[in-house]
């Protein structure tokens, strides 16, 4: 089991590894810099020039390549930012934890309805009912988020002034505390659309594949067993069945929580959520290698992380399961 | 199960019917589409000599203008052929790249597959949409660099969940007694175990299918699309950055339904190819 | 309008046909004119580089060239149209409106010099003309405005004679704000309502007295040493004082009290007493001579010229210092006074590597006084008691929206008071239907243009452009694209209207003419073949 850990943490190190120096080349192969990037600002060859040195763009490749590691190695230091000139990883701590917010909050929803919808529609197999009940899954499925999102802002924002349409609090609020920066009623109300939208784009997953094990366990003896009892439809589904049948719907909601971090630039770009996704558009757009490669990487880290999680949870749920 | 057989229980299902349908329709769509188009979907319209800026749908303009006056109907009736051409190219490359990755891992093992499976493992750490920026910027932004980046991005899957079913159809008894006759590592690969995993590879290729078409428009979307075609993500994400979401629903409504269309009909097929693949699924 | 499309259509099949009659005979296809490659933004960065760039493509399509027009990332296009070996035949960017740029300075000597023609020079398309050359000096260093004015005219018009590039439009700045909640609301010109003097001197009439002001873009930092982006800059402007003002058409005193020119290298600066920093520390002439000292010897980003061009600053007593220039530079009132921030010494003397510092919390001796800044989302100003003309407002709230839908339905709904970015015509035609939200129009001090490679063929030859700009029809492409939300421009026009003084309306004007267009090529050798395709004069 340690052994196991072991492994695949080290091969998530040497995959980040990779992935990092891909990431490295290949922002320094794209036909224009940071310095083209700054709009407007006709400064004039030499203080182009200072701007090269200062960013240690005038140094050859391999160098800035050799001390990029060695700052991220010895220092945890992943640079700074050219247009923040704030370490890249202060610019991204707490855009991740607003995306996270987002995420966890439709995820979480996202697997809970879609565990109790699945489950159904596995029960009414072959009616009416799961025909219907499949293609409205379906549709929210093939619908994008965007797309969604702009007409529930219209909806819910400008027709019926229920919910803010965009941001992620009442501007020139007062900061109190870390904790209640969030645990409020405005922060609440902000989160309900987007995560709204998010929640409805990823509810097919969990409740197709709550459905699809479920009709699996269906004929197993227990629920035979259950039925002749004369327990209750209700308490058949969800005591007996769905409890055996969650197994790889938890292993999923691992999987797509370290995906959906990188996944929600369109939510957040429609909402005005200031997220991690929007930041590493921003960075990607303007050459900000600095920010842009420790966002690539602190995502890859996540998701890898995640799978680990994954797979430690499916053993965890299921005994058969030996690690070698 | 052969191909055919998978196609002939598709149709039987009523859902997979109608998705068939419904992608059978916008495919005329895409084919017929400058015949249908009444516009060049790039022509800035005039009337009485002034452009003809967002104008509702009328018998002249089935619905309605941009705000450069351009019509609306023909942009979409285009938009077809984008979508497709990336859905089902994208779903091509995917689907033959992480076919043979998987059957080559699978079929090979140890450092083979361990070396394989390495880069998929990267690639699932890879997030879409700034990956797609990246390489837009780095080769320019065009429908080919979106479906580049798609296929680059999604291949791992397939390659995955083919590489499972090759490592138990490998201790199957046929596998084993063409190895024993003495046939090649290609032949078994390919004739023996490739039509093995075909039905499966159909099902993760109609997943692409969808997948690509929505990751087009949403690139599109947040203006990272192809600056010369007119994809119905870049028709929504004109209307977004012109502020006329609200003034002109019949230039935001039409590109979002085909998008919902097309791509619902895709999932309906492939819901009713899992459940041919997988028959518990059926719930008969 | 459409009459012209008509007759324009009507032309180019009589000359194609004629030209096709008379040169039957075969051309050498070295002399033919080569596809053209047109850089442009793409649409999803701006609608408007992109439209103009299809429309002019039709244009050369009417002299018989073909042009490739390549929509492409907005820092690909500065980075080929600036850089070694400027391989591109044309390019669509423009300037913004920016407050120094309202002095000629930028438009005649820094585009057009050819000391400006290297590597990563702001000469990009490469104009080498020593007459050219001697009217830009004579513009950049007589510091009598009569004079220079009289130079500033003079390259306006060989420029155009010249058609050394095409403004196609000068941008306009169309913003809205509430009108309810605002009184006393006025855009200076060039600039509009996101400037010190329209926000010092609004007033709000109910409700909360602090000014909600909706942004597109959050700012990145704000140290004034490295500032590159305008939303820091708008900001900073706030923050800090400057030795002069922009108000109106001039250039007033506002750290100093007053200044003298005493010759063309050297001008005297009087300070005003009793300022102070936020931090209640007196403005002297010391932070005046440390802010150019300093800045001379760490850099000082977009302002350096403006410090770089001072070869000392000698102190007279607390409040007054004279400047020494290296050499005489036109614009050093107009355009370095109110460029270079005031920065007290006793905070910036201690700094250690003052650029690569964010200078989270800063200290100036402007009107408003930083509050908070939470990225991604909101920036708080607060207004400054101490200031010699404080505003009427509390403060300022800055709000993100990250979409232009967003800002528009935040005006909409009163969530905020004010709409920095520019809207586009929907949004304008959109927020004019509301009774609470007013739109305020002014002529900005920037503008979009095309410019060519006067490196090479076809743009090298003076007839060529003569023709092209024949039929190239500013007036139609800035219609088409945004109705009459900004001003048509036309060959030459480098000194925006708003400059007011320095403008010169009397410039050479290229109508629309195709058959002008077509004569003009034919006089100076040009030739077409059957096809109608244009080759370049035998030698």
């Amino acid at each position: 089991m340690l052994a196991f850990m072991a492994r695949r943490l080290l091969q998530a190190a040497v995959s980040l590894f990779v992935l990092l120096t891909i990431v490295f080349f290949m922002f320094r192969l794209l036909p224009a810099n940071p310095v083209d990037a700054m709009v407007d600002a006709a400064l004039g060859p030499e203080a182009i020039a200072r701007l090269y040195a200062e960013f240690g763009l005038d140094q050859p490749l391999w160098q800035q390549y050799v001390l990029y590691l060695k700052n991220i190695i010895t220092k945890g230091d992943f640079g700074m930012s050219f247009f923040f000139r704030q370490p890249a990883v202060d610019i991204l701590a707490d855009k991740i934890v607003n995306t996270l917010i987002l995420a966890i909050t439709a995820l979480v929803v996202a697997y809970a309805l879609g565990t109790l919808w699945g489950a159904l529609l596995a029960w009414y197999r072959g009616s009416a009912f799961e025909t219907a009940g499949i293609t409205a899954a379906l549709t929210f499925k093939a619908a994008p988020e965007f797309w969604v999102g702009m007409i529930f802002v219209m909806i819910f924002a400008y027709g019926l002034g229920w919910l803010p349409h965009s941001g992620m609090r009442e501007p020139g609020y007062e900061e109190t505390s870390v904790l209640l920066k969030y645990l409020n009623l405005d922060f609440l109300r902000h989160l309900i659309l987007p995560a709204t939208v998010a929640a409805l784009g990823s509810i097919a997953t969990p409740t197709l594949l709550m459905r699809n094990t479920m009709l699996e366990v269906m004929h197993e003896d227990f629920v035979e067993l259950a039925k002749a009892k004369g327990l209750s439809t209700l308490r058949i589904i969800y005591l007996h069945a769905a409890r055996n049948a969650l197994l790889p719907v938890v292993t999923s909601l691992a999987t797509n929580l370290g995906r959906a971090v990188g996944g929600m630039v369109l939510v957040e770009y429609v909402f005005s959520w200031p997220g991690l996704g929007r930041e590493i558009v921003l960075a990607a757009t303007r050459y900000d290698y600095p920010v842009a490669q420790a966002a690539f990487l602190m995502i890859a880290a996540l998701v890898m992380l995640m799978n680990i999680v994954a797979d430690l949870l499916y053993g965890y749920l299921d005994p058969r399961i030996v690690y070698k | 199960m052969s191909v055919g057989q998978v196609l002939r229980a598709l149709v039987r299902d009523r859902l997979a019917l109608a998705g068939i349908i419904i992608v059978g329709g916008f495919v005329l769509l895409a084919i017929f589409a400058p015949l249908i188009a009444p516009y060049d979907p790039d022509a800035i319209h005039r009337v009485d000599g002034r452009v003809a800026r967002l104008l509702p749908p009328s018998s002249q303009f089935l619905l309605g203008t941009t705000n450069l006056g351009r019509d609306v109907f023909s942009q979409v009736v285009m938009g077809s052929r984008i979508a497709l051409q990336v859905g089902l190219l994208a779903a091509f490359m995917v689907t033959f790249v992480g076919t043979n990755v998987g059957l080559i891992a699978g079929y090979f093992g140890g450092r083979i597959d361990a070396f394989l499976m390495r880069i998929v493992d990267i690639l699932y750490g890879i997030p879409f949409t700034p990956f797609v920026i990246l390489l837009v910027s780095l080769l320019e932004p065009s429908v080919w660099n979106i479906i580049i980046a798609v296929s680059l991005l999604t291949w791992r899957t397939v390659a995955r969940i083919c590489r499972a079913q090759v490592l138990s159809l490998a201790q199957r008894p046929f596998v084993k007694a063409a190895r024993v006759a003495g046939a090649s590592h290609l032949r078994i690969m390919y004739r023996h175990i490739l039509p093995n995993i075909l039905p499966i590879a159909l099902l993760e290729m109609s997943f692409v299918v969808a997948w690509a078409v929505i990751a087009e428009a949403s690139v599109s979307f947040i203006g990272f699309g192809d600056p010369r075609a007119v994809s119905w993500g870049k028709i929504l994400h004109s209307a977004f950055i012109a502020g006329a979401v609200r003034t002109a629903p019949w230039w935001v409504a039409p590109p979002g339904i085909a998008i919902v269309l097309l791509v619902l009909g895709v999932h309906f097929i492939t819901r009713g190819l899992e459940s041919i693949v997988n028959p518990r699924l059926r719930g008969e | 309008m459409l009459r012209r499309l008509l007759t324009l259509l009507l032309t180019a099949a009589v000359v194609f046909a004629g030209v096709a009659a008379v040169h039957a005979q075969s051309l050498d296809p070295a002399r033919r004119v080569p596809r053209l490659t047109f850089y442009t933004t793409t649409p999803q960065y701006d609608p408007g580089r992109y439209e103009a760039a299809l429309l002019i493509q039709e244009a050369f399509r009417l002299l018989g060239v073909d042009v490739d027009v390549r929509p492409i990332d907005q820092p690909v296009i500065t980075s080929i149209s600036r850089s070694e070996p400027w391989d591109y035949d044309g390019f669509f960017l423009s300037w913004g409106s920016q407050p120094e740029r309202l002095d000629p300075h930028h438009y005649v000597y820094t585009l057009f010099h050819s000391s400006n023609l290297g590597h990563l020079g702001e000469n990009r398309q490469g104009f080498n003309d020593p007459v050219y050359d001697a009217i830009a000096e004579g513009a950049a260093v007589s510091l009598d405005p009569e004079q220079r004015r009289a130079y500033v005219f003079q390259a306006q018009e060989y420029l155009a004679d010249n058609v050394v590039i095409i403004p196609l439009w000068f941008n306009h700045l169309t913003q809205a704000y509430n009108k309810n909640r605002l009184d006393n609301v006025v855009a200076q010109p060039g600039l509009g309502l996101f400037t010190y003097n329209s926000l010092t001197r609004l007033r709000i009439t109910q409700g909360p007295n602090v000014l909600r002001v909706a942004q597109r873009q959050d700012i990145d930092h704000l140290n004034p040493l490295t500032v590159v982006q305008n939303t820091d800059r708008q900001i900073l402007d706030l923050i800090y004082d400057f030795l002069g003002r922009l108000d109106g058409d001039e250039v007033v005193p506002s750290t100093a009290e007053s200044w003298r020119v005493i010759d063309n290298l050297t001008v005297e600066v009087k300070i005003r007493q009793g300022l102070t920093f936020h931090d209640g520390k007196p403005v002297t002439a010391h932070d005046v001579k440390f802010t150019w000292d300093y800045g001379k010897q760490v850099g000082f980003g977009r302002a350096d010229t403006h410090v770089q061009i001072v070869d000392r600053v000698d102190l007279v007593d607390d409040y007054t210092v004279v400047f020494h220039l290296k050499e005489p530079y036109g614009a050093f009132i107009n355009a370095a006074f109110i460029s270079v921030p005031i920065l007290p010494k006793h905070i910036w003397e201690t700094v250690e590597n003052p650029t690569q510092w964010n200078n989270p919390n800063p200290i100036g001796s402007g009107p408003f006084s930083f509050g908070y800044w939470r990225r991604g989302e909101e920036l708080r100003l607060n207004r400054f008691a101490g200031y010699y003309a404080p505003a009427n407002v509390d403060g300022i709230l800055q709000i993100v929206y990250a979409n232009p839908d967003a800002i528009v339905g935040a005006m909409e709904l009163g969530d905020v008071d004010l709409v920095v970015p520019q809207l586009t015509l929907e949004q304008e035609q959109l927020l004019k239907q509301n009774s609470h939200v007013a739109i305020s129009y002014v002529q900005g001090s920037g503008w979009t243009y095309f410019a060519y490679n006067l490196r090479r063929q076809p743009f090298a030859d003076l007839a060529f452009r003569k023709g092209m700009a024949h039929v190239i029809d500013t007036a139609l492409i800035t219609e088409t694209i945004l109705e009459d939300l900004a001003t048509p421009a036309g060959p030459g026009q480098v000194v925006p209207p708003s400059a007011g003084y320095w403008y010169n309306p009397d410039v050479t004007r290229y109508e629309f003419d195709p058959d002008l267009a077509r004569r003009i090529l034919a006089e100076a050798g040009y030739q077409w073949d059957s096809a109608g395709r244009l080759y370049l004069p035998a030698q």
